[in-house]
């Protein structure tokens, strides 16, 4: 007790952000045991999958300083990519896996190239269009994807090679999914954290000033950007292989629009913040649905209040404040 | 002599139908402070922006230690020796002291896109922040937020800042701008304790300051240079008195 209390503030709150991530993901660990049926593990791999989309998006919005109205795009690749991959082929889990992260990444490289140069509302918007283009390619191609009916995706088993997983019951595949949301969330962690992560954060405060210490803006910026997309990509590919069934509703700019809501819900300044924001959204959206079929329309008015009065700090802060 | 570090041919740059630089010739030699005067729209600040590469010339060149530098984009500058301050305090708001200084240390000193060891880990980043901290004299303003401190420290953050990066060249753009009497001796003090190690180029109105600690001074009048050469020299200049009586006498 000595020790931690004589360290720095910062140090000490890290510490502690560290004991924090422990105990939620040994109470996340612990839904399949304790929960009476599915439905919590399904929801708690929705909250997952959701939340590590809206904490990939955060790595744009609240780390670099670019909003994104098309980040549903990178997701949609993810899913479609792994789901086509999937059906068509008949590949196996972790490569069908890996090309829903590369092809997103892929894709996130080369609207990056095209788009790192603007900012702001050109930003936003021209990330849009793009999405409206996958999304419009997905839903018109429908001899492939199958349109708007979908596509049905069977999960395959996963094979290592030295180790084959069947993963067909709802509790593995849950832990798969967090073994490996776990493994991103912490990868991205230390992205924020590296050089390249301060610089990032340089870029969002002052792109004038981060240039003349030698920064180079539009790299960063494109650095941030597929990382975020690579990120969304994994969300989306372990979303179909839960889901069994990629629809072209995942990629349409209202999706974007979840999730960033989730993500400014949850608050902008963290990358734990948004999974926060993605449990409140499943849970709100779940518990209202039973009431009524117009959900979103308490939903949208929590959504006005919580922006109103947070001031964009997001749920977290509020916690924070009210401890205090 | 020194041999010159930075050399300006010909450097110009017209705005539509305003000539605002006109074919600046200019040699800074190394471990020298140079000072930049004129009156107010002489084209100082203009000129200070093509070097940092934040404006393009229309006309001439600029090259740094013998290398063609006038088409770098500003992000290049840093690694290669040439750091700037701005006129209007230019910081990271959210962010301490350290953390400003320490983005302009890991800026050059890392480099590249490293993205698997934490920034702490870096124990020769921090040694260097340290360093300048102390230089510029923060170190008891270190882990305040920039938008805590006085008007005065933030001028020296401003300063502290281009230090990080280690420069061989200093650009110093009215360093001094809103300082009180204290913090300028202290900035003073600071600025001709670098000479010989660093070079500087220095724009300021205080022509006190500047009669004290430039080894050289260079007058811009509309555009064009007038007079080079030491304080005496540039004081006795009919040229330069001329510039000066003619148009708003310097402040």
């Amino acid at each position: 007790m000595m020790a931690i209390e004589s360290l720095p503030a910062a140090t000490r709150v890290r510490l502690r952000d560290g004991w924090l991530l422990v105990g939620v993901v040994a109470t996340l660990a612990l839904v399949p045991l304790i929960s009476p049926s599915r439905f919590y593990v399904n929801l708690a791999v929705e909250v997952v999958l959701l939340g590590l989309w809206a904490a990939s998006l955060n790595v744009l919005i609240g780390f670099t300083g670019l909003v994104s109205f098309g980040h549903a795009a990178f997701f949609g690749l993810g899913v479609y990519t792994t789901g086509l991959l999937i059906a068509k082929l008949g590949l196996s889990m972790a490569p069908a896996l890996l090309a829903g992260v590369a092809v997103a990444a892929v894709a996130a490289l080369l609207v990056g190239i095209v788009i790192v140069r603007l900012s702001g509302i050109a930003f936003a918007l021209v990330t849009l269009a793009f999405s409206m283009m996958v999304f419009t390619t997905v839903w018109r191609w429908s001899k492939l994807t199958g349109g708007d009916d979908g596509l049905t995706v069977s999960r395959p088993p996963l094979d290592l090679g030295f180790v084959r997983l069947d993963l067909q019951g709802a509790a593995q595949f849950y832990y798969l999914a967090l073994v490996l949301v776990l493994c991103a969330y912490l990868a991205l962690s230390r992205f924020l954290a590296s050089p390249v992560g301060a610089a990032l954060q340089a870029v969002r405060q002052n792109a004038v000033r981060a240039e003349s210490i030698g920064i180079d803006v539009h790299r960063h910026r494109l650095l941030a950007f597929v990382v975020a997309g690579a990120t969304a990509g994994l969300a989306g590919s372990l979303y179909v292989l839960f889901r069994g069934f990629a629809a072209p509703d995942l990629l349409h700019w209202s999706a974007s629009g979840q999730v960033l809501l989730m993500t400014i819900l949850g608050g902008i300044g963290t990358l734990y913040g948004p999974f926060l924001g993605a449990a409140v959204f499943v849970v709100l959206q779940e518990v209202l649905s039973t009431y009524t079929q117009y959900w979103m329309l308490p939903l949208g008015i929590i959504f006005i209040l919580a922006v109103r009065f947070m001031h964009g700090r997001g749920l977290l802060d509020l916690l924070r404040a009210m401890r205090r | 002599m020194h041999a010159p570090l930075l050399v300006t041919h010909d450097l110009g740059r017209r705005f539509g139908g305003l000539h605002a630089v006109k074919r600046v010739s200019l040699e800074v030699h190394a471990g020298e402070l140079l000072a930049i005067i004129g009156p107010n729209g002489a084209g100082k600040t203009t000129f200070f922006n093509m070097l940092s590469r934040h404006i393009d010339p229309s006309e001439g060149r600029v090259t740094f230690a013998g290398r063609d530098i006038t088409r770098l984009p500003p992000h290049a500058l840093p690694a290669i020796g040439m750091a700037r301050t701005f006129q209007r305090t230019n910081l990271f708001w959210e962010l301490t002291v350290r953390e400003n200084v320490r983005l302009a240390v890991q800026a050059t000193m890392v480099g590249g896109y490293p993205v698997h060891r934490r920034l702490g880990a870096y124990g020769e980043v921090a040694a260097r922040v340290d360093d300048v901290l102390r230089r510029v004299d923060l170190e008891e303003h270190a882990n305040l937020p920039v938008n805590k401190l006085s008007h005065g420290d933030q001028r020296m953050t401003e300063i502290a800042i281009a230090l990080g990066s280690g420069p061989q060249i200093l650009l110093l753009d009215e360093p001094l701008a809103g300082m009180g009497p204290t913090e300028t001796e202290h900035a003073v003090r600071l600025f001709a304790g670098m000479k010989g190690n660093l070079t500087m180029l220095l724009i300021e109105h205080d022509m006190d300051v500047v009669l004290t600690i430039a080894d050289r001074i260079a007058v811009l009048n509309f555009g064009e240079l007038i007079a080079v050469g030491t304080p005496e020299a540039i004081k006795s200049d009919p040229s330069v008195q001329a510039a000066y009586l003619g148009a708003e006498p310097p402040c």
